[in-house]
């Protein structure tokens, strides 16, 4: 006689639970596992300052490199322009005398000196501008400038909701958005601001409240 | 023409010395600002320890160095 009802079968659910929230992205993001990558899962050889003992980062966040194209395509605007702009002024006869060598070398290294100045500023905003999941909290380290920082952190357990927000036409194409975490702690609100694959964070960081949640219940 | 006597043919009514204190002044501030980038680099590279961390320090120290570079050659050429 054929089945009407089969019960599906409880022995395999606590090996799914017990999986580790983040292992199911474990080799798709794999290759991005880069020194510049802004998409780090489980990095071995990264370690932030108040990490403890038992705690390992799981995520490492930056921007998306896309939204480093602005200064990047400035800086290499800043970089043509000398090796233009003097045979220009010089053909065309637009100075009323010849610049002297001197001049125009002076002019050439304070124009890559400060050019070098803006690449480094914007590269070490970028670079070390970072949000890390581990396995007990989630930190945002925040340089707004390079003399002003801001050091968040809060528990797992204190997180009380993950919000996505993503949309428009960069973003939907470099897959990138926003993850705003609410939490109980003093620091009520945190925001991973134009991180790639937001889906995979927010799916991550719920699997790691789960996993809280079981264990404390 | 030396740097002197473009400057004189240029403006003539500002000495030349003006501009070169001013300038001289401007990379002086230059590389406080560099020195301040080295430490806050060292200070950046204490919170995040990537692999990367110790070549990025490098890179701020040599952005010293031009700075100081650029200001030592704007002392003796200009």
């Amino acid at each position: 006689m054929p089945d009407i009802f089969v019960s599906p079968d409880k022995s395999a659910r606590p090996a799914a639970k017990s999986e580790s929230p983040s292992s199911g992205i474990a080799h798709s993001f794999k290759g991005s596992n880069h020194l510049f990558s802004a998409f780090l899962y489980q990095p071995k050889e990264i370690r932030f300052e108040t990490q403890e003992a038992d705690e390992y980062i799981i995520l490492l966040l930056r921007k998306h490199w896309i939204t480093n194209f602005n200064w990047i395509s400035i800086t290499l605007i800043l970089l043509l322009i000398p090796l233009f702009l003097f045979p220009f002024l010089q053909t065309n006869n637009i100075l009323p005398i010849n610049l002297p060598v001197a001049i125009v070398i002076f002019i050439t290294l304070i124009w890559y000196l400060f050019s070098f100045s803006y690449l480094l500023v914007e590269f070490l905003l970028w670079y070390f501008t970072v949000s890390i999941v581990t396995n007990e909290r989630i930190i945002d380290i925040d340089f707004i400038n390079v003399l002003h920082k801001k050091f968040a952190a809060t528990r797992i357990s204190k997180i009380e909701d993950v919000t996505l927000k993503s949309g428009g036409f960069k973003r939907t194409i470099f897959d990138y958005g926003d993850v705003i975490i609410q939490t109980a702690g003093t620091e009520a609100q945190f925001g991973f601001y134009a991180v790639p694959h937001p889906e995979e964070v927010v799916r991550i960081i719920n699997g790691l409240m789960e996993e809280k949640k079981g264990g404390a219940g | 023409m030396t740097p002197q006597e473009y400057f004189a043919n240029i403006i003539p009514f500002v000495p030349f010395y003006i501009f070169k204190l001013l300038i001289v002044a401007g990379l002086l501030l230059h590389i406080g600002f560099s020195l301040v980038l080295v430490r806050q680099t060292k200070l950046m590279i204490a919170v995040v320890e990537a692999k990367i961390s110790p070549f990025i320090y490098i890179i701020s120290i040599f952005h010293l160095l031009f700075s100081a570079f650029v200001l030592i050659w704007t002392i003796l050429f200009i």
